[in-house]
């Protein structure tokens, strides 16, 4: 065993409840600040708030909020996940190697959220920084009022894509079910394929890369009121 | 001419005929600050029944009338203990300008209050003007960051607000400033329409769930509220309080707001007047009125009207727009500026336009100059005082040596339709011959085919 395994702080999540579990990871961060948290059985609310730099491997599933409000950790989870996966996610990154629920990196300000699997409707909603992947399919509703940074969906996208989305960027690159209001596609420069690869290739979900990818982004036509447009505006009203 | 080509007309009223020409030439709804200005049964309704032969009212100056305060006893390792049961309500940065937070900071720190922030985030100059500051958490998330959170003394799960239950925010485009929109990430500029639900949960179920990761973020020290806006208050507050809120606040439709679409501010929730009483026994019905605070907020003008609400069950009441007017919105001052905006002194509610001449709803740097805070925060600070003094000055008067002992005996309603709502007898008739607030209760029209009327 190596000096870094050693200094691993492993959780079995079995034999604590939550209040229990986050205590223990608060409590230890500071001075140890590497976990293993095992035997995860889908318990909610797990990891949250840590604004200290510490990484954090789950075996098993976890329920709704994992790793919500964080900053600067590294976290791997092998399992699935609930509604709300990195919630607000400042800086750091969050890789899911299973599927997400609901709303995966809801209002995510930084970093990176990464879904290998498929994720469920609205994720990515009001994303304001940061990047959000999909390795698998985005539900219904996906980017919903995004307003800045990044969503990459490998697989296909649901009705509603990025509806009434301020800013930021989606790129797909299976089939978009239906675009929501106000957005529009953009072409692909040969730059932004490259960074998608950047993003995407660390964390081995899909290879070769799709050679494709279709750019949604707002079509500002909702930004200001415009009696001109009210067949826009009376959707969205 | 003959005289009736110019009698009134009670259905194409001026009011009605202005609406229409606007509504015909903007296009969409009517867009306004302020709040509901039409008449609902109100606090007005109630009279406070002080001390005669039956009770015995207290000295004035020398014996005590405590109007201390305890917010979030429940789970909270950390409760808000408030010299005064009014708190300032949330009102964002954005809607509002810096000062204008800053003044409502140090006015609440002044009187031992908390202030709440808004949709746009902590700004730290609000936290350092702050003693006790609540961090509100809404469905728009802007500028959310976990710090700030950490840094608060309280947390509000906005789930509605009373201006506009089930609609969402609004700033348009003239206050999203370069500071604004970077702040809450947006384009410099556009009309920002904030979502109406919550990006990650939707319902009480869900609700419990996220009051406890917001438990588990602050380590459970500190109060988590959930404010709503009346509509279908017993349900809603009772789901609240077994979701785990520690603090329940009902915001009524007389609620104000910077911006909100008309009819919905005028036409939907429920009076605050009626939230109260539901909201309430909403508590009562579940054993939870002891370890769940009530506040009451919308359209609370004076310390009558917080004493009136506290005797209905409230365990404090929250201003927005009187302490907006405290600091001198629509101040006659402004006279030109008001006109030139097509209204006058008094009957001001451009809070949406950004153009406030007062320097409160605006980010306009030549008005915000116009602000002071100095004496803003001295002049919302005096008003809270007077609420206070007011409060105890009724208290007293019932017999009463803590404004938290007032009740329902201390109240008469003058109307039968306020009788109604809040169970409270109407005046001229004995309390058992109204059996609304009883065990027994027997509903309105029991009472009425009863003949007991
Ligand atoms: C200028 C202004 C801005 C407001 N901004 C918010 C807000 O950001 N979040 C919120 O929950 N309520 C907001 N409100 C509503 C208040 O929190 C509160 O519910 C309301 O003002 C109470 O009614 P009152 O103004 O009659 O006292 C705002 C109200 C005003 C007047
Ligand atoms: S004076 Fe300013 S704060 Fe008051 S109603 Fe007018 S615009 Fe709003």
């Amino acid at each position: 065993m190596d000096e870094t395994t050693l200094n691993v702080v492993e959780l079995d999540l079995n034999d604590l409840n939550t209040q229990e579990i986050n205590a223990s990871i608060r409590t230890t961060l500071r001075h140890r600040p590497n976990f293993l948290l095992r035997n995860a059985l889908g318990q909610h609310n797990i990891g949250v708030g840590v604004t200290n730099q510490s990484s954090f491997v789950v075996q098993g599933d976890l329920g709704h909020y994992a790793f919500a409000m964080c900053e600067g950790i590294q976290v791997r989870i092998e399992g699935d996940v609930g509604w709300g996966v990195g919630e607000n996610l400042m800086s750091g990154e969050i890789f899911v190697n299973g599927d997400a629920g609901s709303s995966a990196g809801p209002s995510l300000r930084g970093g990176v959220v990464a879904i290998a699997g498929n994720a469920g409707p609205r994720a990515g909603i009001g994303v304001k920084g940061g990047t959000l992947i999909i390795g698998g399919d985005a539900g219904y509703m996906s980017g919903f009022m995004m307003q800045k940074g990044t969503i990459i969906i490998l697989g296909n996208a649901g009705p509603g894509l990025g509806d009434s989305m301020y800013d930021g960027q989606i790129f797909v690159a299976g089939t978009i079910t239906e675009l929501g209001h106000d957005t529009r596609i953009n072409f692909l420069n040969e730059s932004e394929y490259e960074a998608i690869a950047h993003l995407v290739l660390p964390y081995h979900m899909s290879i070769p890369l799709p050679s494709t990818f279709r750019k949604v982004v707002s079509a500002g036509t909702l930004h200001h009121f415009d009696k001109k447009e009210i067949a826009r505006w009376k959707t969205a009203l | 001419m003959e005289n009736g080509f110019i009698s009134p007309n009670e259905i194409w009223t001026p009011q009605v005929i202005e609406e229409i020409q606007e509504k015909a030439e903007l296009g969409r709804y009517r867009i306004r600050g302020m709040g509901r200005s039409r008449r609902v049964p109100s606090f007005d309704d109630l009279v406070v029944v002080p001390a005669g032969l039956t009770r015995v009212p207290l000295e004035g100056y020398r014996e005590r009338c405590e109007t201390r305060t305890v917010l979030g006893t429940r789970f909270a390792q950390k409760p808000i203990v408030l010299d005064i049961p009014v708190t300032v309500a949330g009102m964002s940065y954005g809607a509002l300008s810096l000062s204008a937070k800053k003044a409502l900071g140090i006015a609440a720190t002044t009187v031992g209050t908390s202030t709440t922030t808004g949709d746009g985030g902590m700004h730290p100059d609000e936290r350092r003007a702050s003693k006790m500051l609540v961090y509100q958490y809404l469905p728009a998330r802007y500028g959310q960051n976990p710090y700030d959170m950490k840094r608060a003394d309280a947390i509000e799960i906005v789930v509605s607000q009373g201006a506009k239950p089930g609609g969402g925010g609004l700033l348009l485009g003239h206050k999203i400033s370069a500071e604004i929109a970077a702040l809450r990430d947006l384009p410099e500029g556009v009309d920002q329409r904030s979502p109406v639900r919550h990006p990650d949960w939707m319902g009480p179920d869900d609700l419990a769930i996220k009051i406890e990761e917001l438990r588990e973020i602050t380590g459970w020290q500190v109060p988590i509220y959930v404010k709503i806006g009346a509509s279908r208050v017993y349900e809603d507050v009772m789901l609240a309080a077994k979701a785990g809120a520690d603090v329940v606040v009902v915001d009524g439709m007389e609620g104000g707001t910077a911006a909100s679409v008309e009819i919905q501010t005028e036409h939907t929730g429920i009076p605050t007047l009626a939230a109260v009483v539901e909201a309430t026994e909403a508590l009562r019905e579940l054993g939870l009125d002891d370890e769940v605070q009530l506040i009451i907020s919308g359209g609370i003008r004076s310390g009558v009207d917080a004493a009136k609400a506290l005797a209905l069950g409230a365990t404090a009441v929250s201003i927005g727009t009187a302490a907006l007017l405290a600091m001198g919105c629509n101040d006659p001052r402004y006279a030109e500026d008001f006109r030139s905006m097509g209204t006058e002194p008094y009957s001001c509610h451009a809070c949406h336009t950004g153009r406030c001449p007062a320097g409160i709803t605006t980010q306009d740097p030549l008005f915000m100059e116009r602000l002071d805070v100095a004496v803003a925060s001295e002049r919302i600070a005096n008003f809270l005082y007077s609420m206070a003094l007011e409060m105890q000055t009724l208290a007293r008067s019932c017999g009463k040596s803590n404004i938290h002992h007032l009740d329902e005996t201390d109240l008469r309603s003058l109307t039968w339709e306020t009788s109604l709502i809040t169970g409270i007898p109407l005046v001229g008739q004995r309390r058992n011959h109204h059996a609304a607030k009883t065990p027994e209760k027997v509903s309105s029209r029991e009472t009425l085919t009863e003949g007991k009327w």
